[in-house]
């Protein structure tokens, strides 16, 4: 057996679509619900596609269940488990989204809105409580995915709106402040997570490894994208082209950073011995953690 | 009350995997799970090299992590410490595995054999179907230790209600009984020695105690 923590196996890149799927659905329900206090027919145009992104995320945790046909027993600890409290706000979720499409109903949006903000949350606690790995059981995995979510919900907005019609300039502001709490979010958690005695040795060189990506492309491209449109005289083609380009630089930094923490930087916590044993002849000696 | 617990003194195991062996032919457990490993564990640098063998497995934690995140309540705690896993309730999703901080938790989706796709005649008496796609891990052979209710024997003390992988324990290396029993054997190896838990600041509170030294007089 392994000494030295090892990639866990169990967890791999359907979970992270899930962790992708949720943060971008519940983030695009909560901005399409505001947009659609000023025009109800954003509730068709992406409150559908904010639904359709859970329930995606959802068959994606379904696929690797090793025993499919009891999922429904997933909803028996809601006293201590985040993954119960995640199914259970996905199915309010769905079914008062479903009912505010159906009806044309910015408050039922909205509080569809607030039972995906709690799978949101719900979904960073999980990380959070998996006590077996270091890259998520630190606190700041919290806000994190919870910044990753809502930034790719407004930046999933912005593309549509392109496509759309403008949802206003309200919704690139509030793009921009949450890139902005994503990075803060990111720095912090990378900060914490590479500090000596955190997380394996392994964990911090892939955190790292994907920093400047994380920066370059998912955080300082939209916002050079973001002046581009607006600040300079240029056609609305051009405006539209780099909306697009902004939206996806922004989905892609978030994704990056869920698929990296859970697929590819989840090493476990390995083994350690806090002394060496005095064998005859001998003396008792430091202890040992390989690989940290 | 009872909680049981297990004591590995790092200073006898010799590292001979009888154990592990033991609990593999006891448990019936496929290729690539080991409810009871031993670590070799390399320490130091030349020519100041120790190596240590350390037994490794569920620590039975009385805070498990494992519990507190399972969905569905298949892992619970017995009230003598010991955590179960139900195999009827469980789903395999996984959680509990990445909750644990001692790699004990395995699941295994279709059946696995020694030797290809056919089981030896060990192996099909021992398969247990319930076990496919979901979480499984040591027991600390909990049959054994109920039967201690039925026949008045000591677990830990009388190798018939002791777990096997401490039975099997060439060097003594192993011991198994009550934390609660001031005068138990476990009690009393770890009033006499010197010991520590694996991840203490985890705060799962282990059920797994290391000796490494004689306490000083």
């Amino acid at each position: 057996m392994r000494v030295r923590p090892w990639h866990q196996t169990v967890w791999d890149w359907r979970a992270a679509a899930q962790f992708i799927c949720g943060g971008t659905g519940t983030g695009l329900m909560l901005f399409t619900a505001l947009a659609s206090y000023r025009d109800p027919a954003w509730l068709w145009r992406t409150g559908l596609l904010a639904l359709a992104f859970v329930a995606v995320g959802l068959f994606f945790v379904w696929i690797k269940l090793g025993r499919k046909l009891r999922a429904v027993y997933v909803i028996l600890n809601p006293r201590t488990s985040w993954m119960t409290r995640e199914a259970l706000f996905s199915v309010v979720y769905l079914v008062a989204g479903g009912l505010a499409i159906l009806l044309a109903s910015p408050p039922l949006a909205l509080a569809a809105a607030l039972f995906g903000l709690g799978y949101l949350y719900s979904q960073a606690r999980i990380l959070h409580a998996s006590r077996g790995i270091p890259a998520w059981r630190v606190p700041a995995i919290v806000p994190l995915i919870v910044a990753t979510g809502l930034t790719e919900g407004a930046a999933l907005l912005l593309g549509a709106s392109v496509l759309f019609g403008g949802a206003g300039l309200w919704l690139l502001v509030v793009l921009l402040a949450l890139l902005g709490a994503r990075w803060a979010a990111w720095s912090g958690y990378l900060k914490h997570v590479t500090a000596p005695g955190t997380a394996p040795l392994y964990t911090a060189e892939v955190l790292s490894g994907v920093h400047a990506r994380v920066l370059s492309l998912g955080h300082v491209l939209p916002l050079l994208l973001a002046a581009l449109a607006w600040l300079l005289p240029v056609s609305p083609a051009v405006v539209n082209f780099t909306g697009l380009l902004l939206s996806l630089s922004a989905l892609y930094g978030g994704w990056l950073i869920k698929f990296t923490i859970i697929a590819r930087a989840a090493y476990n916590q390995g083994f350690a011995i806090a002394r060496t044993p005095a064998r005859t002849p001998g003396t008792a000696g430091p202890g040992a953690k390989p690989g940290w | 009350m009872t909680r049981y617990v297990m004591v590995a003194d790092l200073r006898l195991c010799v590292g001979c995997q009888t154990c592990t062996i033991a609990c593999k032919h006891a448990n019936g457990t496929p290729p690539g799970v080991q409810w009871r490993a031993v670590l070799d564990l390399e320490n130091g640098k030349f020519p100041n090299v120790t190596r240590t063998f350390v037994p490794v497995g569920c620590q039975h934690c009385a805070k498990p992590p494992c519990m507190y995140v399972c969905p569905t309540t298949a892992t619970r705690q017995r009230p003598d410490g010991l955590v179960t896993i139900d195999y009827d309730l469980c789903i395999g999703c996984g959680y509990c595995i990445v909750a644990c901080p001692y790699q004990a938790r395995y699941k295994y989706t279709r059946p696995r054999y020694a030797y290809g796709d056919t089981p030896i005649e060990s192996e099909a008496v021992q398969f247990d179907p319930a076990r496919i796609g979901v979480a499984t891990k040591c027991t600390f052979c909990i049959e054994r230790i109920d039967a201690a209710q039925n026949n008045g024997l000591t677990p830990g003390i009388d190798p018939e209600v002791t777990p096997i992988c401490v039975n099997s324990c060439i060097a003594q290396a192993l011991h198994f009984g009550d934390l609660d029993d001031p005068d138990s054997n476990v009690s009393v190896l770890l009033r006499e020695n010197e010991s520590f838990r694996m991840h203490e600041e985890l705060g799962a509170e282990p059920g797994f105690y290391y000796l490494w030294d004689r306490k000083a007089v």
